[in-house]
Parts: C-alpha cells; sequence; structure tokens
C-alpha cells in the first residue's frame, strides 16, 4: 500500500512541478541569451534594460521555484489529510503510518529534484557551449585525481571520509524531511482545534520553527562546543588532523542524531494528532 | 455476528456529549435508515465508525474488529462532502479507487457511469456539484463492501437520479452486507428500509424494523418521525 500512496502521491505532484521546472529551464536559457545581449558593445539600451529584467525575473523565478516545493508539501498535506479529500485519505484501507510516509517520501524527493532544477537552470543561464566542455574536463580530471590519491590514504583516513559523506547525504536527507514535518505537525495541531485552525496552524509552524532553531543553537554551542573544549586540552590540531577524521564525523554525526530526534518528534506528533485528534469539517 | 456493534459508545467534544451510551448491533442484509434532526449525532456515528474519530468511552466494531485499515477495506463510505481531487479525471478517480479497494468492481462503474450520463474524461472541477456527487456514490457503490455507510447520499441530486441511485442501493447489497443510509429525506428513503434508528441529543430513541412501524404503529417513517421530533 505504501508503494500505491506514494505513486498516487507523485501523480498529484507531478502534474505541478514538471511544468514548474519547465518554466524555470525555458526561462533560464531566455536568460543566457539575454546575459548575452548585456555583454554585447552593439545592444541598445531598450533592448539592455529588458535583458536586465529577465535576469531580475530570473533570479525571482529561482527564489519562487525553492518557495514552491515547500507550498506544495504543505498544500499536498493539507488536502490529503485536512480538507474535505481527508474524508477518503483517512478511510483508506491504509495505516495512517504508510499515508504520512508517502507523502514525506515524495516531498523529500521533490525538494532533491527541484535542488537539482535550481542548479541546471544557473548553469544553463551562465555558461556558454566553450565553458560546458571546460566544465566537464575539469570534473574528469577532478575524478581522476581523486581516484588517483585514493591508494596513498591510510584506511582510517578513506573510511573516515566516506562515512562523512554519508553522514553529510543523511543530514540533508533528514533536513529536508524535518521541514516537511515541521508543517505537517503544525497543521494537524492547528487543524485540531474548532476554530481559527488556519491561523492556529501558522502560529504552531511559526512555534515549531523557532523551537528547533534555538535548540539547534543551544544544542551546537552545548555538545559540539563541549567537544571541541575537551580536544583543545588535548591538543586540538593533532586531533583534527588525525587521519580517521573521527573529530568531524563525530560532529556531524551529533547534527544527525539531533536532526532524527527532531524527525521522530514532528512525525509522531503528526500521527497523534491524525489519528487521535482529527477534526474534519 | 453482528456486522457492525456499537457497545457503551460515548464521544464527547469539549464537555458536551455528541453520543452517549449507544448501544446498536446491525445484522447483514439489512437496509438501516439512520434517522434524526441536526446535531442528532449522525455524522460523529458515522465518523466513529469509520474510524476518522475516536470514542471517548466503549467501542465500536466492525464484523467483531475495532475500526482499522482492515475494517477500512470491508466499509464503503460516502461522505457528506465531495472527498475526490478535484484535479482528477472520473477516470483517474476510478484508477484510485481500483488501486486501494481490491473490493472495487470497476464494470459496475463503468456501467452506472454511462448509464447516468457522466463523461469518464471530465475532470472533477468542470462537473456541476450534483454530477459530483453522482460519480462519489458511483464509486461507493461500486464497491462490493460489506458495509456501506452512506451520509446523505441523495441530497444534492435530481428526483430521476435519486430513483436511479435508490434501485442501485437496493439492487446492490446481498445477504452479506448491510448499507445505513442518513438522511433528511425520509420520504424518499423510507421505501427501501428494513430498519430505522432515531437519533435524538446522542441517545437511541427508536431502533425498529420499517414493518414493525407499519403493522403495530400504523403508520410511516416519515410521519412517525414527524411526530417524534415534533418541533
Amino acid at each position: 500500500m505504501l508503494k500505491k500512496s506514494i505513486k498516487h502521491e507523485f501523480r498529484a505532484t507531478s502534474r505541478v512541478m514538471l511544468p514548474v521546472y519547465l518554466a524555470i529551464l525555458a526561462l533560464s536559457v531566455v536568460t543566457h541569451f539575454a546575459q548575452r545581449v548585456i555583454d554585447s558593445q552593439n545592444s541598445s539600451d531598450f533592448l539592455r534594460t529588458v535583458a536586465l529584467l529577465t535576469m531580475v525575473i530570473f533570479f525571482i523565478g529561482l527564489a519562487a521555484v525553492g518557495l514552491s516545493v515547500i507550498a506544495l508539501a504543505a498544500t499536498r498535506f493539507y488536502r490529503s489529510f485536512l480538507s474535505d479529500e481527508g474524508y477518503l485519505t483517512m478511510t483508506l484501507p491504509v495505516n495512517t503510518h504508510k499515508l504520512i510516509s508517502s507523502r514525506l517520501i515524495v516531498s523529500v524527493v521533490w525538494y532533491a529534484l527541484t535542488a537539482l532544477v535550481c542548479l541546471l537552470s544557473v548553469f544553463l543561464m551562465a555558461m556558454n557551449s566553450g565553458d560546458w566542455s571546460r566544465f566537464f574536463r575539469g570534473f574528469g580530471s577532478f575524478v581522476r585525481e581523486v581516484w588517483k590519491m585514493l591508494p596513498d590514504l591510510e584506511t582510517n583516513m578513506l573510511l573516515g571520509m566516506i562515512l562523512c559523506a554519508v553522514e553529510l547525504f543523511l543530514c540533508l536527507v533528514l533536513g529536508a524531511a524535518l521541514a516537511s514535518l515541521l508543517l505537517y505537525a503544525a497543521m494537524a495541531i492547528g487543524h485540531s482545534f474548532n476554530r481559527h485552525k488556519k491561523a492556529l496552524s501558522v502560529v504552531f509552524g511559526l512555534v515549531f520553527y523557532y523551537a528547533t532553531q534555538i535548540a539547534a543553537v543551544v544544542s551546537a554551542i552545548w555538545i559540539i562546543g563541549g567537544l571541541f573544549a575537551k580536544y583543545e586540552r588535548a591538543y586540538a590540531m593533532d586531533y583534527l588532523l588525525e587521519p580517521s577524521m573521527t573529530p568531524y564525523n563525530l560532529i556531524i554525526g551529533v547534527a544527525l542524531a539531533l536532526l532524527a530526534a527532531a524527525c521522530v518528534l514532528f512525525y509522531f506528533l503528526t500521527h497523534y494528532f491524525l489519528t487521535r485528534k482529527l477534526n474534519l469539517e | 455476528m453482528s456486522l457492525l456493534e456499537c457497545r457503551k459508545l460515548n464521544k464527547n467534544y469539549g464537555g458536551s456529549f455528541a453520543l452517549n451510551d449507544i448501544d446498536l448491533q446491525i445484522e447483514p442484509g439489512r437496509i438501516v435508515g439512520l434517522l434524526g434532526p441536526n446535531g442528532s449525532g449522525k455524522t460523529t456515528l458515522i465518523k466513529l465508525i469509520n474510524g476518522l474519530l475516536t470514542p471517548t468511552g466503549g467501542e465500536v466494531l466492525i464484523d467483531g474488529r475495532k475500526p482499522s485499515p482492515e475494517t477500512k477495506a470491508i466499509v464503503s463510505y460516502l461522505p457528506e462532502r465531495n472527498a475526490l481531487s478535484e484535479w482528477m479525471s472520473a477516470k483517474q478517480a476510478m484508477d484510485y479507487y481500483a488501486d486501494f479497494f481490491e473490493d472495487f468492481n470497476r464494470d459496475k462503474a463503468k456501467e452506472m457511469i454511462r448509464n447516468l450520463g457522466l463523461d469518464e474524461q471530465a475532470r472533477i472541477k468542470t462537473m456541476s456539484k450534483g454530477t459530483r456527487e453522482k460519480l462519489q456514490l458511483i464509486l461507493v457503490m461500486s464497491r462490493e463492501a460489506k458495509l456501506y455507510l452512506l451520509d446523505e447520499p441523495i441530497g444534492g441530486v435530481d428526483p430521476a437520479t435519486r430513483d436511479y441511485i435508490l434501485r442501485t442501493i437496493i439492487s446492490n447489497y446481498n445477504e452479506n452486507a448491510s448499507v445505513i443510509i442518513s438522511t433528511h429525506l425520509i420520504a424518499d428513503v423510507e421505501q427501501v428500509l428494513d430498519d430505522v434508528i432515531f437519533l435524538r441529543e446522542g441517545h437511541i430513541e427508536l431502533h425498529e424494523s420499517v414493518d414493525e412501524i407499519r403493522n403495530e404503529k400504523g403508520t410511516s417513517v416519515d410521519a412517525l418521525f414527524r411526530e417524534v421530533f415534533r418541533c
């Protein structure tokens, strides 16, 4: 049933996101030519003004694409569970964990795709045909250099680097999941009230956002600061340069654990309010 | 075993009881009218059976089990509101039902869509309110479920469609399935009902068979309702 839920969630969301991606990619190509107009000595003032405006619209468009994916995660959750569609969603023979997970997984996939599309559109806008071949040559030689370096690295260092990369990747995934889960929990709680459901959802969203930020800063100071203080006494530089990359793994690992804890908290709040306090009109 | 059983079922909203100590048993093969004035607890009872609400006290059992994904697989629910995504076409809505409900009979749905003159390719957002209600009812009645919960199934449709829907309800159910219809249009549904439940302020005022009402009380359900709930 999770697969089916994910399939239908992709069907519902791709009809919004794919046209958005096509629009920003098309705009990036137009902006690429606009940039040429600006660079050209022969362009009239009018053309330059239009080209500049196109560039401004492109950057506003990039921001809008970023916001649209977050807005989509919020509206999909609201429509599926808390609006009239909730009468069908919540009476499907699927348990609520799977229903929430399918929305979460699909939103994280859209965050990742949006990041890639935005990156690609910036490349399309900024790079000329010669730049592309230089970029691929440079990237190819970077990969070759890294490949050559690998046998010379100590095993501990190599494992540490791999672990670090895995941890960073998981941090990105959990960070994206946290963005959605925070919205889900705020809406699920806000809509459990009889009145002012939307306003209360916004209030809970802001409270959760600032609480998460404060918790992150306090934890960073307390835990990571503590780690540094400990290792200062034990010759921090030697430790930081030790081949296993242990301190970096530890620091990212702590961040990962905090992200995971926040995700679990917001997930269970969402689940509890959807199953126990659902208050459809 | 009863298909639906409520034992001392309570639902409390912020201090006031929407349902108070409901004891109810519904056997398979019955068409039951759930009748009562606004705010009497009809929708709350239906939501509790569906698992959309959690009881404050007591329990509700469907085929011997508490509301869960397993019971939702055998309950076909028509809500009072349009629960279908507006961006979907009628065909996509059928795909959705077919994917999630194993008992969904696509051929039956297609036949009903044809009979009621709906367009499979039309998007729900372009449909009128009445057409949306018809589509939703078609999807719900095209399931071969054990329990049908219909909340105001004929409220927004014309009399001809109303007759078609009532004929569909009668022809659709079998000896293993029951139908609970919550409605204000008592005179229209009376002809298809086996039993009626009158709800008043969260209590069951009356639970009798329509034959008993007609034979023993010598009145119609509609007339009895007007008498019991006279303002």
